[in-house]
């Protein structure tokens, strides 16, 4: 079975759960329980959508949230809202390396929180190309900051010697 | 986080909970049924930061969010029909499927607390499902606690197991204290140095005071025979000071050699040691740029320490001392840039120290783009990617250009300030001085200072200026090296493979293996097994199939101890393997990967790897047995035959055979195959398999296929499927389940069919 490629003429798209949706086809055929994934959740967050059934398996997909009618577009951006959790750093209030490993306090667009990173060489990455950097904390959990120029002058002269 | 029981808790957490918070805990929970956990998170409902906490009774589960005061409604396990933990992208819910088909979202998490949520999901099911009493499923969550929140009290890293030392804190000493060790097995030479430093010194004061008799006696009087014999002098002073400081230098070159020699090896050896999960998270680029390049760094560094901070410290002194008793008014007008240079260097530090680093990354991503491209030059050229290639290398190259080129401004204006105030600083000493000689030829006076203590004194002070100038821009160098040393320590500082069975030679490796209750993640966003539960009996021959992904070999990486952070436990011999010596138990398991590993090295060295206990008959017999022989013996050089980097020269097949001859040689007890005919045509397969057939006689092996003919001896079969196991049984089982493993096997032999024809048309 080919891809099918959901856009406003092929059919629309409703949520169902916090991160699951239906998609009705134009012909009638009901697709149900998907599961929408960013499929570069890093570099382009509203193009090349998987839809994955409950055994991970590919369904559907929308190449573009622009080809999506207003109500699909919405489900996938509430489900998106839910699922990915990308807090972005606004200010570095604190960085103290301690043990070989650092410990950072901020503040985000979600709020303030504390973590550490385990490997400031690896666990913060400036995208090549841009002044975004991401950042692993030693759980795992990801931070972003979208452009580090625009920080205060204290966050920059932090981060400095990490980029 | 830390595990907390005690009077002021009366429940399990994994953070310590203010006193006001455990009293409202308490207060909101019924006195008849009280909390038993509580899961402290990071998150609100709203996925926003906030201190949440899930609670858990004997039968019942809600949270409470300190920070908007919210209680969620109580639920009761018996209403639960399945409840489960839901891992997305940078947190999770756990979420209850009632019994009327309602979903409910009852605690949002970050990955700090994933493991517990998993936990209280194995609780509540097995209260629910009647297999183990609140007792007993209490004590199941009480370890999971235990086990994921062994923290160090004292930098509150998390630890790879309970109780075992932070690494971390174990080497808290400064970085030049860890260096240290590397110097005192070098202590005798560097004490003969510094007393030669001393000598060499007092030496080099000697010319500026004969130049004084020069220029006030000898000169001034003709004194043609004292000039005579004080040029014989300052010639002998000269050879004497010159000989010694050569000595010297050649010493502390040995020493530094030595020094960075073991720092070297000792660098080497723990990236041996260090666990899978570091280099899963590590560029090999980054570890050798480690390895080669910051120990050169280093090299150069200690070698200046060694060699030049004593000499320029003990020439220091000694110039102060003379320079004093010349004229104490001069010296402190020569001192006055002192202070000055003292307090930028510290500027200076601080400034550059960012860039060294930013500087050290780009040079280290530039090395990991060279041992990226130039081993797989040949697919950069198959695609003709030469381009692209380059691109990627210049632009790196570029990034590292530009940073270093703004830390050249830093770098070069710094010892342009300090050489001008040293000049400045003279031209003030021949100013003061100068007035002063001038003064008593006025005034025909003896007492101020002469013509030849004003040049003896400059003398001094361009002397003196040397060992500022070497000590203000040491920081510079010292920079360097310390971000040097810093990264060498991240390697010797990072937790290696635990070995805690260490000894521990009496497990049965041939035994039995089982897999109990095996859950695995690489990190903490995906499990990778789940709870996988195996047997298998001494001598079987196991097939593991699966498609790929599946986690076939994430299986076989966690028998191997690649990784030791699962959950559950694997044992052999009835022994958990993690308390086996590591050694003695890799050294009984025979691994044969698809893509096996040769060493620039001759085929002979490259069977035997590194094993000098093995006569040439065993190593020609193993090869024979791996039907490796008979394409060695076509080789020209046979045995002595040296292969290039990653085993260039050989086949795919003859690759594998010799790696076959490898475990072979070693009689383990156990055997690992990873597709290990995977990337051979069939007639190759067929020698690899009869090879393959003399090796498994009566051993435990464990093979992982594609290729589903490979595993035509096996008795027992796997299949595996996205991290569980779907499939267990006899090959004859599993066929009549007419499951996944039967649908593999059509698939298969439909297409060995469909290739088989093919060859026939060609022939044909």
């Amino acid at each position: 079975m080919g891809r099918i490629y959901i856009d406003k003429y092929t059919g629309r798209i409703e949520q169902t759960d916090i991160y699951r949706v239906r998609v009705i086809l134009k012909d009638g055929t009901v697709l149900e329980n998907l599961e929408p994934r960013r499929l570069f959740p890093l570099s382009n967050l509203t193009m090349y959508i998987t839809l994955l059934d409950e055994t991970e398996q590919e369904i559907a997909f929308v190449r573009d949230f622009e080809e999506l009618d207003d109500t699909s577009r919405k489900a996938l951006e509430s489900c998106f809202s839910e699922y990915y959790m990308i807090p972005k750093i606004t200010h570095l209030i604190s960085s103290n390396e301690k043990f070989g490993s650092l410990k950072w306090l901020v503040k985000t667009d979600r709020g303030d929180i504390a973590f550490r990173i385990r490997n400031r060489h690896s666990d913060i990455k400036l995208i090549r190309g841009s002044n975004r950097i991401l950042i692993r904390d030693s759980n795992d959990n990801r931070y972003e900051i979208p452009d580090y120029t625009l920080m205060d002058m204290h966050s920059q002269h932090l981060l400095f010697s990490y980029l | 986080m830390g595990l907390h029981t005690d009077m002021d808790t009366p429940f399990l957490t994994n953070q310590k909970l203010e006193e006001k918070q455990i009293r409202t805990i308490v207060e909101i929970s019924e006195k008849d049924e009280p909390v038993l956990f509580a899961i402290v998170g990071e998150i609100s409902a709203k996925a926003n930061y906030s201190c949440n906490v899930l609670l858990v009774t004997k039968a019942h589960l809600f949270t409470y969010d300190f920070g908007s005061d919210t209680v969620s409604k109580k639920v009761a396990f018996s209403d639960i029909s399945e409840l489960y933990t839901k891992r997305m992208y940078g947190n999770g819910m756990l979420r209850a499927k009632k019994k009327d088909g309602e979903v409910l979202d009852i605690y949002r998490f970050t990955f700090a607390v994933a493991p517990l949520c998993d936990a209280v999901v194995q609780y509540v099911t097995e209260i629910h499902d009647g297999d183990a009493s609140v007792e007993e499923a209490l004590s199941a969550v009480s370890a999971t606690f235990e086990k994921h929140l062994s923290i160090c009290p004292r930098c509150g890293r998390t630890l790879s197991a309970p109780g075992v030392p932070c690494i971390s804190c174990m080497n808290k000493g400064k970085l030049f204290k860890k260096l240290g060790k590397y110097l005192r097995p070098q202590l005798p030479v560097l004490v003969v140095s510094v007393f030669i430093s001393i000598l060499t010194t007092v030496l080099a004061l000697v010319p500026p005071m004969l130049t004084k008799q020069l220029v006030d006696d000898i000169l001034p009087n003709t004194k043609r025979d004292l000039l005579l014999a004080v040029a014989f002098s300052l010639i002998g002073v000269h050879i004497v000071h010159y000989a010694l400081a050569g000595i010297r230098g050649y010493m502390l070159r040995i020493c530094g050699n030595k020094i960075v020699a073991a720092i070297r090896c000792e660098v080497y050896e723990k990236a041996q040691h260090l666990p899978m999960r570091f280099y899963d998270k590590t560029s090999t680029g980054s570890v050798i740029n480690r390895i080669s390049g910051d120990t050169a760094t280093l090299q150069a560094f200690m070698l200046r320490i060694t060699q030049e901070v004593v000499v320029q410290f003990f020439k220091l002194v000694g110039i102060v001392v003379v320079m004093l008793c010349i004229n104490w008014k001069l010296t402190l007008f020569s001192l006055f840039p002192v202070p000055i240079v003292a307090i930028g260097s510290r500027i200076f530090r601080q400034k550059i120290a960012p860039f060294y680093r930013r500087i050290w990354r780009r040079s280290s991503a530039v090395t990991s783009v060279l041992t990226d491209t130039i081993p797989g030059i040949r697919v950069i050229k198959s695609f003709t990617n030469e381009k692209n290639s380059t691109k990627r290398f210049e632009e790196c190259v570029e990034d590292w250009r530009e940073n270093d080129s703004k830390a050249g401004k830093i770098l070069h204006a710094y010892p342009a300030i300090v050489n001008c105030l040293m000049a400045c600083g003279s031209v003030i000493i021949w100013g003061l001085g100068g007035d002063l000689v001038m003064k008593g030829i006025e005034t025909n006076t003896v007492g101020t200072i002469s013509v030849g203590l004003l040049v003896s004194f400059i003398s001094y002070a361009t002397m003196f200026y040397e060992p500022v100038n070497f000590f203000a821009n040491l920081s510079d160098s010292m920079q360097n090296a310390m971000a040097s040393a810093e990264r060498i320590m991240d390697i010797l500082d990072a937790e290696p493979e635990h070995d805690f069975g260490k000894g521990n030679t009496n497990a049965d490796i041939g035994g039995r293996i089982e897999f109990k209750n095996v859950s695995f993640s690489f990190d903490r966003t995906k499990k990778v097994l789940k709870n996988i539960n195996l047997t298998i009996e001494p001598g079987d021959i196991v097939g593991i199939v699966g498609t790929t992904g599946s986690g076939k070999s994430t299986l076989i990486n966690l028998l191997l101890r690649y990784y030791d952070h699962y959950e559950g436990t694997i044992t052999v011999g009835g022994v958990d393997i993690r308390k086996i010596d590591m050694q003695y138990y890799r050294s009984h398991i025979g691994y044969v990967q698809q893509e096996p590993m040769m060493f620039h090295d001759t085929i002979y060295n490259n069977i035997a790897y590194g094993d000098n206990t093995f006569s040439v008959d065993e190593i020609i017999n193993a090869a024979d047995i791996a039907n490796a022989h008979e394409f060695i013996v076509r080789q020209p050089d046979g045995y002595d035959s040296v292969l290039g980097e990653r085993g260039v020269g050989l086949s795919g097949g003859e690759r594998q055979r010799i790696s076959i001859a490898r475990a072979m040689l070693r009689n383990p007890k156990m055997l690992v195959f990873d597709e290990a005919t995977a990337s051979v045509d069939s007639e190759t397969e067929h020698l690899i398999q009869e090879a393959i057939e003399h090796l498994i006689s009566g051993r435990t092996t464990l093979m992982i296929a594609h290729r589903l003919s490979t595993l035509s001896k096996a008795n027992k079969i796997v299949v595996i499927d996205n991290g569980n196991i779907i499939e267990c049984g006899t090959p004859q089982e599993l066929m009549e389940q007419k499951g996944k493993y039967y649908r593999l096997v059509q698939i298969q032999s439909m297409s060995d069919q469909v290739a088989a024809s093919r060859r026939q048309e060609n022939f044909d």
